[in-house]
């Protein structure tokens, strides 16, 4: 025996054993099959390796077992076929597939999988040919039959693939594909009204496949319909018509790449839906618990959600995994400024635009956030360097004019904010902007001498907010600062106006409520002004303002206007004083003495009002100052038994 | 002389063109039609994508060619992208490795032998950047193509400074408001506003750059390259030409500012006959964009409507290469489109009133595509036979596994195709048309008449390989071509005037206008063609040529077809109308 002769009886074993496996005995009296080759799956993702060598590890033994069950075997080049067909080697898993077949024709998967892998070839032919055979098997399988429609009908044969499409309607009458199929076969034979009919039953069917706008459209336009046509061209999302396909969707469900997760997700998010993407991107987090970028797309799904928090929390896990990812960084940073942690933000900013020193965006939203910070000339160095490298960017100029404005330069400013209204028509946010930021130039202008100058100052400002608000609706600032110049010019009731619809926006700004109390109170709007300051006083749980010093404020309004409304269904002097007294309790002052005043007076207890409404006043004269003419009227309106029923407040 | 007086013909290359003639190898019946002579021509040149393993999303996106005359002496000389090792910033090239630039080759035609020399240093045109493509247009009216070169990264404008034998580029980037900084996979030359200088439409593609690489895998969990949606789309851009080789950004006034798609493929020229020049954009797994000019004014994206942003099934397509022609001889302009495997290519069929229709199917242009990853596409009558062919360099952009279990180091190899035009927008594959046959990693390719012989030859750009030099060898045939170069009207005594950009020629048969060519470098991916139409004809026959300019004026030529290069000048024929302008 040379050296070389074990090397070759091990030869000759593998040789036999492989033999073996793909000739098994006569008693299991399988058909001849086709050895199946083994991909590399050594690069692959973890789950997917594990699941790919279970599976063939399966088969292998199956194979070697010369009394192995038939059916067991079936199932083992079922399982790996279709696994190699849902990681796309679907020459691979043909053969598989074709094994499997070959053990159990009965068994209507093989042929069906068949016929997946034959579409992912382009060969039609083969499709046609494999779904014959699952339907020989299962002559009712609606998935099969749209399948092999479909085949038919880009192989071009019409009248095979409409007698398919009827077939399919006779067993589910609304089926929404199978007239999809008939519509494309009319339009195909130029028979545009009937396609119409056809593609408008699809869409009945299924309302959301709004791919089927387009179909109608052309079908549309072919007819010279063609305002009705753009109006369906123009309402395709894109989204296709889809059908109940549960071998396939069996077949998706063993994916287990990182991918497929992801790609799950990001469809749910797409067709927006994130409770399921957030599901789908938490599955993915638990197979791989460490991927910054499975938890940034957790994130983001919770950002979707409205839960800031737990996406600021999986940011941060996701940027203490990788320091140099940018997308957490920039997004987090977006977080910080959104709840005024400008500093937060600045430092993500700063590090994302370290990480990836071309991106403008980051750079531009960099710089706004020193701006906010009082670092307005650092901000104009970043966006000078950002203009030099893309001069056209609406964004960086107008960051750049709010960092000039920041910075006293107002000249500047306004020549900057000028340039993005001039050069940046196809930009309708960043005109918008331009223009409020015009206007809060102008707005300070205005308020600071009664001038001619201030006036037009004042009108130029009010027409800059109009035009930020023809091109953003929703801008909530433009609307607030509008309502304020307009209650400057007292048109109170406009104001009011803007104040609601700046609140639509941002329903939780109490400031903004107290706005548009005061000017429903000097409009006249008594019962709309209750409304308004109930609201603010709930909307202060959540403001970040001191609420002791607003919510005594409203409390002020609201106990002045119950008192002393010339409305009398809004008047309620009992309700009045106890606001007052509970006011008086707290922080004994003056303005709420008078508080009591108004509201004793309105209960008809004028003498007690008349004593502390003289009290008052000499208090005032004591501090050494002059009591006012409101508080001397009020005094006497009370000595003559009358309650107030003129204007009580400063605006 | 084959002109019938109205038409300025440069002697030297009709000299050229009779010598190419007699050069040409007779290829016989059932013989590939095009052989790849680039190492035989002195062409080496080996693409580097700067593979590292990273597997970079730019890594396999890139590159472009150029075909075009840079020197004005009749034949046409090469520009080929060049990219190089990407790395984070502060990881530098290991010491002694160079990056290599882009290369500029001297067509030195002669007596019907094509011979290629690397004339780069000498030119001056010194660019390194990660080449992305490039695109060829007369930036100043000087009579010579100017290169604008496509990068990952800053963009760079070249102006042709050449000489009576001496190519010489100058690098006019900066102060040109062209260096666009991000990654610009198309562009094309056009004017804007009709004020006669040429305007630039710039594509861009999505926000990759090495600092943000992403890892992402196939379907099978194997590490693979990213698709365009793990990137942020990255918005377009048009400069208009001020003069003086200064461009200013009008994205934003013409109103394009914020659309943000994933642009791979541009064409620009007159798409709904109003006599301005429009853009088609072919955006990556996202809707495509036709961009009608309001004279010069705004830009509206109109494809929605007009049906050409969608396929037949209301879906978006990973559009790449895009052609702009007419494919079934109606006179209108269609639009052909490269995609992603699985998907097709795309023919939008023309149906008037500024309408197109996805005629794919029927086309016969689908389901030999739809295995295939198309890139580079060139439009030509590679046969003579009067109907217009497709040529498509496919390459994959995940890696095939069947080439990764053969340790394949770049495994996204495909073969490329060849389509020949039936008429009436009807098409069949050829089988085995190139010599040596060869899966590749092919993205761009420009056409163009390399050795004047009258038909089209290709240069095929092949990702991470060797250039190919697709010589066509077809037999001859019973009819016999005219190469037509279009200008307009000479800036100067000594010039022949800017070639003229989105015009179309038509040939004049029973007294109505067929075959209508587009005049253009763009469309393709990341590549610039030699813009001379090829007219055949039975030999010896007078013909009557229709040209339409970018504005919409026609204007009438007759010429004789005999074999050789004219050039048509506006203004030097008659404006008798036709029936049947595109």
């Amino acid at each position: 025996m040379t050296s070389r002769e074990p090397a070759i009886a091990v030869a000759v074993a593998a040789v036999l054993a492989a033999a073996l496996a793909l000739a098994p005995p006569a008693s299991r009296a399988q058909p001849p099959l086709e050895p199946v080759e083994r991909p590399r799956t050594d690069s692959y993702e973890r789950p997917v390796q594990e699941q790919l060598r279970t599976a063939r590890e399966t088969l292998d033994r199956l194979l070697e077992d010369p009394y192995a069950d038939r059916l067991q075997l079936t199932a083992a080049f079922g399982q790996i076929g279709q696994l190699y067909l849902v990681y796309d080697f679907w020459r691979i898993a043909r053969t598989a597939l074709a094994n499997a077949e070959k053990l159990d024709p009965a068994d209507a998967r093989w042929p069906y999988y068949q016929a997946i892998a034959n579409t992912y070839d382009g060969n039609d032919e083969a499709v046609v040919a494999a779904l014959d055979r699952v339907l020989q098997l299962v002559p009712d399988d609606l998935a099969a039959r749209t399948r092999r429609a479909y085949a038919l009908l880009d192989l071009g044969g019409f009248e095979d693939a409409a007698e398919e499409c009827r077939r399919i309607l006779e067993l589910d009458p609304s089926h929404s594909a199978a007239y999809l199929g008939l519509g494309r076969i009319e339009f195909e034979a130029g028979r545009f009204e009937r396609a119409i009919e056809h593609f408008t039953r699809a869409l009945d069917g299924q309302p959301e496949g709004s791919a089927i706008h387009h179909r109608i459209g052309l079908a549309l336009r072919r007819l010279g319909r063609r305002e009705e046509a753009a109006d369906h061209l123009a309402r395709n999302q894109q989204i296709p018509v889809s059908y109940a396909d549960p071998l396939y969707s069996a077949m998706q469900a063993l994916n287990v790449s990182r991918k497929a997760v992801f790609a799950r997700g990001a469809e749910a998010m797409r067709t927006g839906n994130p409770e399921l993407a957030l599901v789908a991107f938490e599955a993915a987090l638990r197979a791989l618990p460490d991927d910054p970028e499975t938890l940034f797309n957790v994130a983001m799904a919770l950002v979707d959600l409205g839960d800031k928090p737990g996406a600021e929390a999986r940011l941060r896990e996701a940027i203490a995994l990788d320091p140099d990812y940018r997308e957490p960084r920039f997004n987090l940073a977006l977080i910080l400024a959104e709840r005024n942690d400008f500093e937060g933000a600045e430092r993500h900013f700063r590090r994302a635009t370290e990480i990836d020193p071309d991106d403008l965006d980051s750079r531009t939203r960099w710089a706004d956030t020193l701006t906010r910070l009082g670092r307005a000339d650092e901000a104009i160095g970043v966006l000078d360097a950002v203009l030099a490298v893309d001069a056209a960017l609406p964004a960086a100029r107008l960051a750049l004019g709010a960092a000039q404005q920041a910075s006293d330069n107002l000249e500047a400013a306004r020549t900057t904010l000028n340039g993005v209204l001039e050069a940046a028509p196809g930009a309708p946010q960043e005109r918008s902007e331009a223009h409020y930021r015009l206007a809060v130039l102008l707005a300070a202008e205005a308020g600071a001498s009664g001038s001619p100058a201030a006036t037009e100052a004042g009108e130029s400002a009010v027409s800059h907010l109009r035009a930020a608000l023809e091109l953003d609706a929703g801008f909530a600032e433009a609307h607030v600062l509008l309502g304020r110049l307009l209650g400057q010019q007292e048109r109170y009731a406009e104001a009011a106006g803007h104040f609601a619809r700046a609140l639509v926006q941002n329903p939780s700004n109490p400031g903004w409520h107290r706005d548009r109390a005061m000017a429903l109170l000097l409009a006249r709007r008594y019962a709309a002004a209750r409304g308004a300051l109930t609201s603010a006083r709930r909307a202060l749980a959540n403001s970040a303002d001191d609420p002791v010093a607003a919510a005594e404020h409203l409390d002020t309004l609201l106990a002045r206007l119950l008192a002393a409304s010339p409305d009398s269904q809004i008047r309620n002097g009992r309700e009045a004083l106890a606001i007052a007294q509970r006011l008086m309790s707290d922080r004994p002052s003056i303005e709420h003495a008078e508080t009591v005043a108004m509201a004793l007076a309105e209960i008809g207890e004028f003498e007690r009002a008349a004593e502390l409404q003289r009290q008052l006043i000499a208090e005032v004269e004591r501090q050494g100052a002059s009591p006012t003419n409101g508080q001397r009227q009020r005094l006497e309106s009370y000595l003559a038994g009358e309650p107030v029923r003129e204007p009580w407040f400063s605006p | 002389m084959p002109v019938s007086g109205n038409a300025q013909v440069p002697a030297l290359a009709l000299a050229l063109a009779a010598t190419a003639i007699t050069g040409t190898l007779a290829a016989e019946e059932g013989t590939p039609v095009f052989v790849d002579r680039a190492q035989e021509l002195g062409l080496r040149f080996v693409h580097d994508n700067g593979m590292t393993g990273e597997l970079y999303f730019a890594e396999n996106m890139g590159g472009g060619a150029a075909l075009f005359d840079a020197d004005g002496d009749g034949d046409l000389d090469l520009y080929l992208g060049q990219g190089h090792r990407l790395a984070p910033a502060g990881d530098a090239s290991p010491p002694g490795a160079p990056e290599p630039g882009d290369r500029l080759y001297r067509n030195d035609l002669e007596a019907g032998e094509l011979r290629f020399t690397d004339i780069t240093e000498a030119s001056g045109l010194d660019a390194r950047g990660y080449g992305m493509g490039v695109t060829v247009g007369d930036i100043d009216n000087d009579g010579d193509p100017d290169l604008y070169i496509l990068n990952l990264g800053p963009n760079e404008l070249w102006r042709n400074d050449s000489e009576p034998g001496a190519i010489r580029f100058t690098n006019i980037t900066a102060g040109s408001n062209t260096a666009d900084p991000r990654w610009s996979a198309a562009a094309s030359f056009f004017d804007l506003d009709g004020d006669g200088l040429l305007d630039l439409f710039v594509g861009n593609y999505v926000e990759f750059r090495v600092a943000i690489h992403k890892t992402c895998s196939s379907p099978q969990g194997l590490l693979d390259y990213c698709g365009p949606k793990a990137y942020r789309d990255e918005p377009n851009r048009v400069l208009r030409n001020r003069g003086g080789g200064v461009f200013e950004d009008w994205t934003f006034r013409l109103g394009v500012g914020d659309l943000r798609r994933p642009t791979l493929g541009t064409v620009a020229t007159d798409l709904n006959g109003d006599g301005t020049t429009d853009v088609y954009v072919a955006n990556d797994q996202s809707q495509n964009t036709l961009l009608l000019n309001q004279g010069g004014t705004a830009l509206v994206d109109e494809a929605v409507l007009a049906g050409a942003a969608v396929d037949a099934e209301g879906q978006p397509e990973a559009s790449m290469g895009v052609l702009a022609e007419d494919f079934n001889g109606d006179g209108l302009v269609d639009l052909f489109m490269t995609h992603l495997q699985h998907q097709t290519n795309t023919l939008y069929v023309n149906e008037g009133g500024g309408f197109w229709e996805d005629r794919t199917r029927r086309s016969g242009l689908g389901q030999p595509s739809f295995v295939y990853t198309g890139f580079g596409a060139a439009a030509m009558d590679y046969d003579l036979d009067g109907e217009l062919d497709i040529y498509v360099a496919n390459g994959a952009v995940k890696r095939i596994e069947e080439q990764v279990r053969t340790d394949d180091p770049h495994p996204l190899r495909e073969p490329n195709q060849l389509f020949r035009g039936l008429g009436g927008g009807r098409f069949e594959e050829v089988p085995d048309f190139e010599r040596p046959a060869a899966a590749e990693v092919s993205r761009g390719v420009a056409r163009g008449d390399l050795d004047n012989d009258g038909d089209p030859d290709l240069v095929v750009v092949n990702n991470g390989g060797p250039v190919r030099v697709l010589i066509n060898e077809r037999a001859p045939g019973d009819r016999d071509w005219l190469g037509v170069d279009l200008r307009l009207a000479p800036a100067g005594e000594a010039l022949l005037g800017r070639r003229a950009l989105g015009a179309w020629l038509g040939t004049v048969e029973a007294d109505e206008a067929r075959s209508w060519r587009r005049f253009h470098t763009d469309g393709s991916y990341a590549s610039a063609n030699d813009p001379r139409v090829i007219v055949v004809s039975p030999t010896g026959t007078p013909t009557t040529l229709v040209a339409r300019w970018p504005d919409g004026a026609t204007e009438t030529f007759r010429v004789e077809v005999s074999g050789g290069y004219v050039t048509l000048v506006r203004g030097e024929g008659s404006t008798e109308t036709r029936k049947g302008t595109p």
